[in-house]
């Protein structure tokens, strides 16, 4: 292990008794407690870690947070692999594994770096102009070994083996940032007694004041305010967490990285929390980031913006070179210059301006830092390091270069281009940003909704001043959500005021002078777009900056181009002419930073994607051997297999026996809904087709409910237990949306009603034992009632206790069968179940489940959701007779439309194969038979089984016409994805006991 | 009376579980022996209905339906502008009586008993265990004891009702019962909880 090698001895905020080693691409490093990757990699003169997107060139680290757009680093191994992780903001762990990316067969000899000798061809648009020719389907050709050449990095296909989740938050004042601006904040909200949430993306609190010298007077400034903020109890303040969304009504996003700064998180511990904040106010003190200024092959390793330079030296106690050219167009790189000095690199400062301020000059003359004013850097030297810049003289004005008059040999170039505000979150929110002419920056403008802004992000670059309007922002924040205590004053003592020379004369672009050699000048580094990408767009006519953006990919790589946008705009701009405010700005959109997917789902994954629903047969079922099936959320037993047998044999075995003897299956999941009030018999009446006034107490009818649109919505059987109480089922599948509908009609429909719906699905459990031995087992079990056809007949409802549970029993059937339904409140569901089940071992009593269940019922010819579709009348359904014409119901006006009432339309019908052997298949087309096999036929498929009973396949389905015109004539039903045809006879869909004799006997 | 089945059964496992040891921050108690009724009238018998019930509910029924009206174990949540949800225990036999008292015309009684389980959570981190699902502001300032929302957990509707300083009972639909217990389970592990006896 080297030693680190440009640590400087006790530099920077760093620890330096608590040294941690971690590798890169295999190669053993140490670093300390508080680097990050980057600074790191750096404190062992590591510059090289990436290779670019597209042209493979080498890349270095070149910012030093949130904003770097080239150190993208493959993290960790296996299951926790993570690619695109920014070096510039991992914080280092002991053990911790990085690798670089985007290179073969290494990061120091990239083969795909020859892209990079015919980047002319690759210019924007490149792919789409090339490989869309010469015939149609080139690109369909071309497409899939173009993606797989693109890409940044690799994802670990293993399932991520970490927690995530989701947590709620409130307050009165969110305060994004923790720079001077949004700790005044916080503190001002804090003292007029608001709650506050300060949400700090960094590990430690202090923005840009921990870019500065250890122990300059803003140290005590920033110790004094944390300790005053930590001692108020109602300010929380969260570190490693960014805020990277801003929603209607002062709901905003954010992110913690709980765990990601461990190898692995601690047992019981998440690795990232999605925070959902619901804001009274909000401060946005989110800074300001520094632009880069494009110059000939600026993007080599080893040129870095002067801010991060300056935070590299003073917080992490780092040097990033020996020897440093400065290029800049402003004051503050000369804070980075004179600090760079100190550490002991040498420095020379290239400025575009015709002349530095004096006061500016006078401390580098001081320091023994030679000024070269009215000069530009047109171009850096080296490849895998930068070993010197060539500068030349550079006219604001006119944006080009003269003859390159000296190679400054240097490690390091560090670049300011001025500041861009960090306006996302107001953007976020639909202000669109205004540009300032002073600061040659794009500005929020007035902040919207529940916003206050401060500080740099509104361009007041001074810290005194930055945290002055902070403070300001975060007492007004406070009072407007209703904080009432004083805010007092603000010390600002220790924090500086130096202000930097305005108008900022804007440097976009480097061109280079005729004699100067031509090199490439990055905009965007991430996506490898150029200055020429940029003029190439202008001159194939792309006008608007929504457009460039789109054909360049200018700031549309995974760094949302913090660093490039406005660079880019001001381009386009210059190009085109027009004024930067003219050529407008883009939107930014969530997220502010890339947030994974495992926060997002947060718990909700595997098996708890999404809420499963169980009856109160559930566990009863599992031990009982059944197998489940998911139906919605419900889990039901799909067949309870016997010897081994798969779903086919069981469920016709199952069937057979329900016929022969009888046979039990849980229905607890169809909809329940108790119907109670005065009114209640008028109510059914308006939502059912057919007449409910005449049901008596004790019995139990089938009803079919329509949408507005005359439609059929759903069906069940309803019973009257009392003169103002109704009990209704649903279907399983319409529960939800059945209740739903009925409190919209209750509640704004007819209000004069005086009828009350409640859901009582998870109240009770329902048993049904359907089969000829049913009548005599359930004799057995509830001796109190008289189970005989004459005093129990069809459709009749009775009432019992057995050992002190209340039992309903239901005379109905769904299979045609001599059937009943048992319903007894949720917890005697498994007694009660148990109960019958004893019972029936000696009367042949089988269990079945939902496959059977639909068996029976397709052999009846009971019509399902699978015929319920949504498409469907109630003519089409066969049941043209059961709508009242003596009353108003839902649906009665608009079921009457041509179109519903066309004979010729596909309407129920049974279909049994000619071939009894022959499978039909759910969703075939029907066609004629020998016919023209095309189009969308004359119906479909709807329900299809092996009938025990017929001892062949049938179906159910829609036929144009129905039995009317096509009974008895043959179809083809057509599988058209696999090719199959199964000629078919249309025949009743009532394959069994059409008449009803079992049912009703 | 037959023994009612819990819809834990099976699942609910009294321990020490999660991160740490000794006391643990979050409790994690089934409330069983309680039986739940609606009363709902009619926009015109809501106001008498209301001053009639408090005989046979034991308490006075509340006004708004942010705060719940509760003696002992009978606790009265207005869930709608005409509906009472009444939590009572199960010895009141509170359906029959309420059924006894009111006619169709000015009120009528749904028994939901067997339709929900009430879990209850308390603790020093019962309301950071409850802030990772319930997105309602549990801040004692905002919601004091007695307060409840019918809000929703891991997306199921739940009845959140704050019974005590760091108390919160959870009424739950019964088949999703097992959801939300696995639910609290998993969200408490990081504090460390206990499972209690189920209590009544």
């Amino acid at each position: 292990m080297m030693a680190q090698s440009c640590r400087i001895p006790n530099g920077g905020r760093v620890a330096h008794d608590a040294p941690a080693s971690f590798t890169f691409d295999g190669k053993s490093y140490q670093g300390l407690k508080g680097d990050t990757l980057a600074s790191a990699l750096l404190a062992n003169g590591v510059h090289l870690v990436g290779r670019s997107f597209k042209y493979h060139r080498p890349r270095g680290i070149f910012a030093a947070g949130a904003e770097e757009p080239n150190a993208l680093v493959g993290l960790r191994e296996g299951a926790r692999a993570e690619p695109n992780s920014l070096a510039t903001t991992i914080e280092l762990y002991d053990g911790l594994i990085a690798k670089s990316q985007n290179n073969w067969p290494s990061l120091q000899f990239d083969v795909s770096e020859v892209n990079n000798l015919f980047q002319r061809f690759f210019s924007a648009g490149f792919y789409y102009k090339t490989f869309i020719g010469p015939f149609e389907k080139s690109w369909m050709w071309y497409e899939h070994i173009i993606r797989k050449a693109a890409g940044m990095g690799e994802a670990s296909t293993e399932p991520d083996p970490d927690h995530y989740e989701k947590v709620y938050k409130f307050c009165d004042v969110l305060v994004v940032g923790s720079g001077p601006a949004g700790l005044a904040a916080a503190l001002a909200a804090g003292r007029a007694g608001a709650r506050v949430l300060l949400a700090e993306q960094d590990t430690e609190l202090g923005g840009s004041l921990l870019s500065a010298p250890k122990g300059s007077s803003s140290d005590q400034w920033l110790s004094a305010t944390i300790g005053e903020l930590e001692k108020l109890q109602n300010v929380e303040i969260m570190t490693r967490t960014f805020t990277w969304g801003a929603y209607d009504h002062g709901n905003y996003t954010l992110l913690e990285k709980v765990a990601d700064h461990k190898p692995q998180p601690d047992e019981h511990e998440v690795r990232q929390r999605s925070i959902v904040v619901q804001t009274g106010r909000v401060v946005v003190a989110t800074g300001a980031l520094e632009r880069p200024i494009p110059f000939g092959n600026n993007d080599r390793p080893g040129i870095m913006l002067a801010g991060a330079a300056r935070t590299y030296v003073n917080r992490y106690g780092v040097l990033p070179g020996k020897t440093a050219v400065v290029f800049t167009n402003n004051d503050s790189a000369y804070e980075a210059a004179l600090d760079l000095k100190s550490a002991g690199i040498d420095v020379t400062i290239v400025d575009a301006r015709a002349k530095a301020p004096d006061e500016l000059s006078t401390a580098c003359a001081s320091a023994s830092i030679e000024v070269m004013s009215g000069h530009a850097v047109v171009g850096a030297n080296g490849r895998m390091r930068v070993t010197s810049a060539d500068v030349a003289r550079f006219d604001t004005k006119s944006g080009v270069s003269g003859d390159v008059v000296r190679q400054i040999p240097c490690d390091l170039i560090c670049v300011s281009g001025g500041w861009n505000p960090v306006v996302h979150l107001s953007s976020q929110r639909g202000r669109k940003p205004e540009f300032d002419a002073t600061l040659a920056a794009f500005l929020p403008g007035e902040a919207p909704d529940n916003q206050h802004h401060a500080g740099a992000m509104v361009g007041t670059f001074s810290d005194a001043a930055a945290a002055s309007s902070g403070f300001e922002a975060g007492a007004e924040a406070a009072q407007e959500a209703g904080a009432s205590k004083s805010s007092s004053t603000l010390s600002t003592e220790g924090l500086s005021d130096a202000g930097w020379e305005m108008p900022l004369v804007p440097v976009w672009d480097v061109k280079p002078g005729e004699q100067v050699k031509k090199r490439k000048r990055f905009v965007d580094f991430q996506h490898d777009v150029g200055v020429s990408d940029v003029e190439l767009a202008h001159t194939e006519g792309y006008v608007s900056v929504e457009h460039l953006k789109r054909y360049t990919t200018l700031g549309m790589a995974a760094d949302q181009g913090k660093t490039s946008n406005i660079t880019g705009l001001a381009l386009m701009a210059e190009l085109t002419g027009k004024t930067i405010p003219e050529t407008g700005t883009t939107t930014f959109r969530p997220p502010y930073n890339p947030v994974s997917f495992g926060a997002i789902s947060g718990q909700e994954t595997g098996l708890h994607f999404r809420p499963l629903r169980r009856t109160p047969l559930h566990e009863w079922n599992l031990k009982n051997g059944a197998e489940m099936i998911n139906v919605g959320a419900w889990q039901r037993a799909w067949y309870y297999p016997k010897g081994g047998e798969d779903v086919n044999a069981a469920y016709i075995r199952e069937t057979e026996e329900v016929r022969k003897t009888c046979g039990m299956v849980d229905v607890t999941t169809l909809g329940k809904i108790e119907v109670q009030g005065p009114d209640a018999a008028e109510f059914l009446n308006r939502v059912y087709v057919n007449g409910w006034k005449l049901l008596k107490p004790g019995r139990a009818r089938y009803g079919v409910m329509l949408r507005d649109d005359g439609l059929v919505f759903d069906d069940g059987t309803t019973s009257r237990l009392s003169d103002t109480h109704y009990f209704m089922t649903t279907t399983t599948a319409e529960a939800g949306p059945v209740m739903a509908h009925l409190e919209w009609l209750l509640q704004c429909c007819w209000t004069d009603l005086k009828v009350h719906v409640t859901s009582v699905t998870d109240q009770y459990a329902g048993i049904a034992v359907a089969g000829p031995n049913s009548r005599a087992l359930l004799q057995e079990v509830f001796a109190d009632i008289d189970f005989s056809n004459e005093e129990f007949p069809f459709m009749g409802v009775r009432e019992t206790e057995y050992q002190g549970m209340p039992v309903r029993v239901f005379r109905i059937s769904f299979s045609g069968e001599l059937a009943y339904e048992v319903a007894t409140p949720s917890g005697f569901g498994e007694a009660i179940w148990q109960a019958i089940y004893d019972a029936g071992q000696s009367h042949g009593l089988c269990l079945y489940g939902t496959e059977a269940l639909g068996a029976l019922r397709i052999e009846k010819g009971h019509f399902a959701g699978n015929e319920i579709d949504g498409r469907t009348s109630i003519e089409d359904l066969g049941l043209a007779k059961m709508p009242s014409t003596k009353k108003q119901f839902v649906g009665s006006v608009m079921r009457q439309r041509e179109g519903i009432q066309d004979e010729n339309r596909p309407r129920y019908v049974g279909l049994e194969p000619v071939n009894p052997e022959e499978r039909l298949r759910g969703g075939a087309l029907i066609h004629p038979h020998n016919g023209p096999h095309a189009g969308h036929g004359l119906g479909h498929v709807s329900s299809t089984t092996y009938s025990p009973a017929l001892g062949r396949f049938i179906g159910l389905g829609f036929v144009e016409g129905g039995l009317d015109r096509y009974e008895g004539q043959l179809v083809d039903a057509c599988y058209p994805l696999k090719g199959w045809v199964v000629t078919c006879k249309v025949v009743s869909p009532h394959f069994y006991d059409p008449k009803g004799e079992k049912q009703n006997g | 009376m037959a023994e009612i089945r819990s819809a834990l059964a099976g699942i609910y496992e009294p321990g020490r579980k999660g991160a740490g040891s000794g006391e643990a921050p979050v409790a994690i108690t089934e409330i069983t022996g309680r039986d739940i009724v609606q009363l709902a009238a009619w926009p015109d018998t809501v106001g008498a209905v209301s001053g009639k019930a408090a005989k046979p509910v034991g308490v006075a029924l509340p006004s708004d339906t942010r705060t719940a009206s509760s003696k002992g174990n009978t606790s009265v949540f207005k869930t709608a502008p005409e509906k009472f949800l009444i939590v009572a225990e199960l010895k009141a036999a509170m359906g029959e009586a309420l059924g006894k008292a009111f006619p169709a015309e000015e009120a009528v009684v749904t028994e939901l008993g067997h339709s929900r389980t009430i879990l209850r959570v308390a603790g020093a981190a019962a309301r950071d265990v409850l802030a990772r699902g319930v997105p309602v502001d549990l801040h004692p300032d905002v919601f004091a004891r007695g307060a409840f929302a019918q809000t929703g957990i891991h997306g199921v509707a739940v009845l959140c009702h704050r019974s005590g300083p760091e108390q919160f009972d959870l009424i739950v639909p019964r088949n999703f019962a097992v959801v939300i217990y696995e639910w609290l389970e998993e969200t408490a592990a990081q504090f460390g909880y206990t499972v209690e006896e189920a209590a009544s």
